[in-house]
């Protein structure tokens, strides 16, 4: 049967401060790379044979992808790339503190850009080296345009990437793997669960705790169970 | 002007040092095959090269090498594309055998003649035998009558070929900026094509390990117009140009 299953990346090195780092690409800390193996073979324990694995393009969802799909011999499978799994870009305050963020802006606006589904934060000038346009790795990436995106940006594209990428996979009976980062997968859910902007999303994904989402012909619903 | 390609091959792995015919024999990397994909990482690096897209087979040790070389180049977020048609010579029931077992069992005379004949096979493995791809879930898409069960060199050359026709060479047509981390004799197949190589020529060929090889080919006809290993050639032509590089040197 088709299915997609998440995991989250494995952790980064840490930061002391909260910061918005959604796309520094950070490397994986010295850990992951165990925990990582321990998750493929639980994976495997479980007889999950994945035909492709999908990644964002920062290689903490990628390297986690490789390290699961090798401890669970199946190295040699599909791999699709897609920014559109990216973490939200958060801007200006890219790569800034929470504190410094609030400094800036005051807590009432940063709030909001957290929280407000439709709230851009501020963007961009053009020429900033934080615009991914700006970057070789984002260069071939044609339908990637952002100086800063609210939580409905993230949406847009995730709901592109689901019908182009995901969907065919799945009428083709493929077992998809997807390395996620957090924000991306919360409103991949807001997505499935067909939720609207007001209500909350409760939906996390926890490292070591793979996220399955199949099909049910008889509820004809995707339903959602934890690994 | 020209398009660039680069090959790599893997670096050692772990049947190597035990002297063992690998073929399709799914062995890993080993320590210092790590290393020498990692080197060549960082030399891509330090060079300033930057690609489109990898390509490689579907073995480990090479999508390994194609694995760390990214790594240490800083270029994860490449498309990686990987295929049975780039794999090592089959080397049919000589897999897993080292060379003095194979030299006993039959003979040194033949065994030399497997490994330096182009066209002559080696013992092929029986539809019986475990280590028959046919039973491995990663050839489920490739159809039987592809399936080799022991290459000469010349069979794996074949093989190679439509890959190189169909895939790589309208890759490279179109301005993508390819490198190809494969096998000896996968890439040996390669080389054969673009540089027109006849077989006696190619079967003396010896592709270092873990080494970038640069092709330049003219944007019309894909001739070769440079070869070069990336460890000889000089920075990038941005980077060692004008006076930024002749500042930063006196800098230094």
């Amino acid at each position: 049967m088709p299915k997609i299953v998440f995991i989250r990346h494995g952790n980064s090195i840490l930061s002391q401060e909260k910061r918005f780092n959604g796309w520094d690409d950070i490397p994986l800390d010295n850990n992951a790379k165990i925990q990582l193996t321990t998750l493929g073979s639980k994976l495997l324990n479980d007889l999950y044979k994945f035909d492709v694995l999908i990644t964002s393009y920062l290689q903490r969802s990628i390297i986690s992808g490789w390290e699961v799909i090798e401890s669970m011999n199946l190295i040699w499978i599909d791999e699709i790339r897609d920014w559109r799994l990216n973490p939200r870009h958060y801007g200006v305050l890219q790569g800034l503190t929470l504190e410094e963020s609030i400094g800036l802006y005051g807590k009432d606006k940063i709030d909001k850009i957290q929280n407000d589904f439709f709230e851009k934060p501020p963007l961009l000038n053009e020429s900033d080296e934080r615009n991914p346009k700006n970057s070789y790795r984002y260069s071939k990436c044609t339908d990637l345009d952002t100086l800063g995106e609210s939580i409905e940006d993230v949406k847009k594209r995730i709901v592109a990437f689901f019908q182009e990428i995901c969907v065919p996979l799945l009428e083709d009976d493929k077992k998809i793997l997807i390395s996620i980062h957090e924000d991306t997968f919360r409103v991949f859910m807001q997505y499935i669960n067909d939720l609207s902007p007001e209500d909350t999303i409760n939906e996390h994904i926890e490292f070591g705790v793979p996220v399955v989402l199949e099909y049910n012909k008889n509820t004809n619903k995707i339903e959602k169970r934890l690994i | 002007m020209t398009y660039k390609l680069v090959l790599i091959r893997h670096g050692e792995s772990i049947w190597n040092r035990l002297d063992r015919f690998t073929g399709w024999s799914d062995v890993d990397l080993s320590e210092q095959g790590v290393q020498e994909a990692h080197n060549a990482g960082l030399l891509v690096k330090e060079k300033g090269l930057k690609f489109d897209i990898v390509y490689t087979s579907v073995l480990k040790r090479a999508i390994k090498t194609s694995q760390y070389l990214l790594k240490s180049s800083e270029m994860t977020y490449l498309p990686i594309v990987k295929s049975w048609r780039l794999n090592e010579r089959h080397y049919g029931a000589l897999q897993g055998r080292n060379k003095e077992e194979s030299i006993e069992e039959f003979g040194e005379e033949e065994v030399k003649i497997w490994r330096r004949d182009s066209i002559v096979r080696p013992p092929l493995l029986s539809l019986y035998d475990s280590r028959h791809p046919g039973k491995d879930i990663r050839y489920k898409n490739v159809s039987d009558k592809d399936l080799p069960i022991g290459e000469s060199l010349s069979d794996c050359l074949l093989r190679v070929l439509p890959y190189w026709e169909e895939e790589l060479k309208p890759a490279i047509k179109s301005g993508k900026k390819i490198l190809i981390a494969a096998h000896g004799n996968s890439l040996r197949a390669l080389v054969k094509n673009i540089e027109n190589m006849s077989d006696e020529k190619i079967i003396n060929l010896e592709i270092p390990t873990g080494q970038p090889l640069v092709y330049e080919l003219d944007k019309n006809s894909l001739k070769v117009v440079k070869k070069y290993y990336l460890k000889d050639s000089l920075k990038s032509v941005q980077e060692s140009n004008g006076w930024f590089s002749f500042l930063n040197k006196l800098k230094k």
